[in-house]
């Protein structure tokens, strides 16, 4: 058990209810969720009183993969974690932050790229992906290659095309910061800035970058109904989608090839993991939240639309010795949809935008 | 870590977590002893314990391997050295009577970087006369699966000298030995350069249709793989002490045990491997028979009592 305060403030100023952390049955974690009474004296001077803002896991989320308790999630922790995260001391020149590919307007991608730049503007092999709903996934990257939120800023941190900085390089930058030291400080209980405080801080800011508010979220809570065309589309996607896209975050974590034709010949997907033939130019199959913003789409940004990502399925789709089943069992390659099917389709993915997500000021980051 | 994957691990290396947790248990009940000795009133007189070390002497066939110098492999081939270092863990001393004691590993200790001008020191080993040592080549998937705060000592990924730099940070996992240098049979590339950057890092550069510059790095590591079983290239080391010889470990002293690690045999072994085949390798599939080649390039010098 743990108990952590999970309890961030907020300006009542702040429009009611646009916070979009659903409660969960708190038990179940056993976070202890304190309301704090007191404000700090500077908070007590303002004429408006602080909005307790609390983190909670969303009720109609599953059970998180990633282990809270080996780094409960505090307010301090959360801001040291934003901070690093748009901190450009993590590169070798100090250019690139983390949200110079993870931009909250874009739930967290980099706009307008297919393959993420870097540093010196190099390329990257791959798309950005959102920051979002990290603690329910137990692979990151597009090849699942790192098992651990923790351990994945080393990945780009280190990467000539990403950061080009090694990790010892950075801490030695925060620790001859002026600020770092004494923020770790009332984090961790030591201004040393340990490998793992670093990497646990990046974290908290990341595990609270929860998107649980669409239209969708609220209907699953019958909050909201669905139109018609959306309901349709909803149906018609479990019945075509949701063997890959499967539950409330539309994936099974599963890595599968989706038949599209191979692109850079050098990107073996889950492969270059696993060394097996088997799982040549397989990738994670990925959550379809905030698709109005994280375009373009798939593993290295081919497609600009829903509609191409549709078109892909109904005719697209090429056959290889890894091409995945659920593509070949109808009567020809793919996935058999009409036009009107695939618009349905669309109308229903839009109510998995969640609006409230890339506008949330707490987790704004440039 | 979560519950989901640990079983998943469970299930891969079922058979490793068991012996671990009998170790674990064999050193709370160590651990155990010791307090109730240390309370000294009618409990038998405390196991004395005394310290030892390790020291592994790169060699070069029957010489010092000096770096940068020439030397020639089974497949006539003249290289030279430039970096060659492993880790070391899970040490157990054994007397002759078979019992043995394992050394501690846990967030801060157990697992050693080995390379130039650094030995091995370990303490409060029990006293006796020890006849072998055991260890692994490598750092095993428990410890290689746990979250970075159980990381630390020479498995720091942020400590400059160990962790940063034997970490593969795009397939999770540490890099059990890097074996580094120059060769001129490595062949001159057509597709792109191995070039440094500013910080003398290097990286391969498709943008540039230049060399190779003769460079080989030989990278082993892979512990077996967190979902997906891959190739698990840790290996086993068992040295014997020769002629009767023991390691006499003993209150207040520190004796030295030499061992010789011959670097030539990084490539030279069960498979002879070409520079001009095998030169860029960072893969736990292509380097199996590397780890092989590995378990036969240690043998005991001789020990200082
Ligand atoms: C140069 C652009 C770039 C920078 C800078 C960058 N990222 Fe990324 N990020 C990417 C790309 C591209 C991917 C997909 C990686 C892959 O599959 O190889 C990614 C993937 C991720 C993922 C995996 C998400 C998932 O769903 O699996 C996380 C987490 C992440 N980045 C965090 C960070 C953090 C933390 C930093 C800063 C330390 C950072 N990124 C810096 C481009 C970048
Ligand atoms: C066989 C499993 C499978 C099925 C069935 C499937 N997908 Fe996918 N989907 C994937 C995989 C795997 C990817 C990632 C592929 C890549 O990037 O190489 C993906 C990617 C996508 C993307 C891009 C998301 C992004 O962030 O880039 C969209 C959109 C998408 N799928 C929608 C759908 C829709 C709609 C359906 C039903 C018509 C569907 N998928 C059926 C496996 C599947």
């Amino acid at each position: 058990m743990f108990t952590t305060d999970f309890i961030f403030h907020k300006k009542s100023s702040a429009i009611a209810g646009d916070f979009n952390f659903r409660s969960i049955p708190i038990l179940l974690y056993g976070l202890a969720i304190v309301i704090l009474g007191a404000c700090s004296p500077e908070e007590n001077d303002n004429p408006e009183p602080e909005k307790p803002f609390v983190f909670e896991l969303p009720s109609h989320f599953p059970e998180p993969v990633y282990d809270f308790e080996k780094n409960p999630i505090s307010k301090e922790g959360f801001e040291l974690g934003k901070m690093l995260f748009m901190d450009g001391k993590l590169s070798r020149d100090g250019s690139i932050s983390c949200a110079h590919c993870h931009i909250t307007s874009s739930a967290f991608t980099q706009h307008g790229h297919s393959l993420a730049h870097g540093i010196d503007n190099r390329q990257t092999m791959r798309n950005s992906q959102p920051i979002q709903n990290l603690a329910y996934l137990n692979s990151f990257g597009w090849d699942g290659g790192i098992f651990h939120l923790d351990l994945f800023p080393i990945f780009p941190i280190t990467n000539p095309v990403e950061m080009d900085e090694d990790v010892p390089r950075v801490l030695e930058k925060l620790r001859n910061d002026e600020n770092y030291p004494r923020l770790f400080k009332k984090v961790f209980g030591t201004d040393s800035i340990e490998t793992d405080h670093f990497l646990k801080a990046l974290s908290q800011f990341q595990l609270v970058c929860i998107s649980s508010n669409s239209k969708y979220d609220r209907y699953l809570l019958g909050q909201e109904s669905l139109s018609d065309q959306e309901m349709e589309g909803l149906a018609i996607f479990e019945e075509k989608c949701s063997s890959c896209h499967s539950g409330v975050l539309q994936t099974d974590n599963s890595f599968r090839n989706n038949g599209l034709p191979i692109g850079n010949p050098r990107d073996l997907g889950r492969n270059l993991i696993t060394e097996r033939d088997e799982d040549l130019y397989k990738f994670r199959v990925p959550s379809l939240r905030n698709l109005k913003y994280t375009f373009p789409y798939m593993h290295d940004g081919r497609f600009f639309s829903l509609e191409s990502v549709l078109d892909h399925y109904s005719d697209g789709v090429i056959d290889s010795p890894t091409l995945d089943t659920l593509l070949t069992g109808g009567p020809s390659r793919g996935i058999s949809l009409t036009e009107s099917e695939k618009s349905k389709i669309i109308n229903f993915l839009s109510t998995l935008n969640d609006s409230t997500f890339i506008t949330n000021e707490d987790i704004f980051v440039f | 870590m979560n519950f989901k994957n640990n079983s998943l691990i469970g299930l891969v290396i079922g058979s490793r977590q068991i012996i671990k947790n009998i170790f674990i248990a064999m050193i709370g009940m160590s651990m155990l002893i010791a307090c109730n000795n240390d309370d000294g009133t009618d409990t038998p007189a405390p196991t004395p314990k005394g310290s030892l070390r390790l020291d592994f002497d790169a060699f070069a066939g029957s010489d010092d391997l000096v770096m940068n110098s020439s030397y020639t492999n089974a497949s006539g081939e003249t290289f030279k050295v430039t970096m060659f270092q492993y880790y070391v863990s899970n040490i157990k001393l054994i007397k002759e009577d078979g019992s043995d004691y394992a050394v501690p590993v846990g967030a801060e200790e157990g697992y050693y970087l080995v390379k130039e001008d650094r030995t091995i020191t370990l303490q409060d080993i029990p006293a006796g006369d020890y006849t072998a040592i055991e260890f692994m080549l490598g750092v095993d998937s428990t410890r290689s699966t746990m979250d970075p705060s159980e990381r630390k000592g020479d498995l720091d990924i942020g400590d400059p000298e160990t962790g940063a730099e034997m970490y593969w940070s795009w397939n999770s996992g540490y890099i059990f030995m890097k074996f580094e240098g120059v060769a001129e049979a490595v062949p001159d590339s057509t597709e792109g350069a191995w070039v440094q950057d500013s910080l003398d890092q290097w990286y391969f550069d498709t943008t540039q249709y230049t060399y190779w510059n003769d460079i080989y790095n030989i990278h082993v590591g892979g512990f077996g793989g967190y979902d997906t079983p891959t190739p698990n290239n840790t290996r086993h080391i068992h040295l014997h002490m020769h002629g009767g010889n023991t390691i006499q470990v003993r209150k207040n002293e520190e004796p030295e045990v030499h061992i010789a690690v011959d670097a030539l045999k990084v490539m030279d072994g069960s498979v002879n491997h070409s520079f001009a085949e095998f030169y860029q390798e960072h893969s736990p599939s292509r380097t199996g028979d590397i780890a092989d080649n590995m378990q036969h390039m240690f043998t005991v010098h001789h020990v200082h009592n």
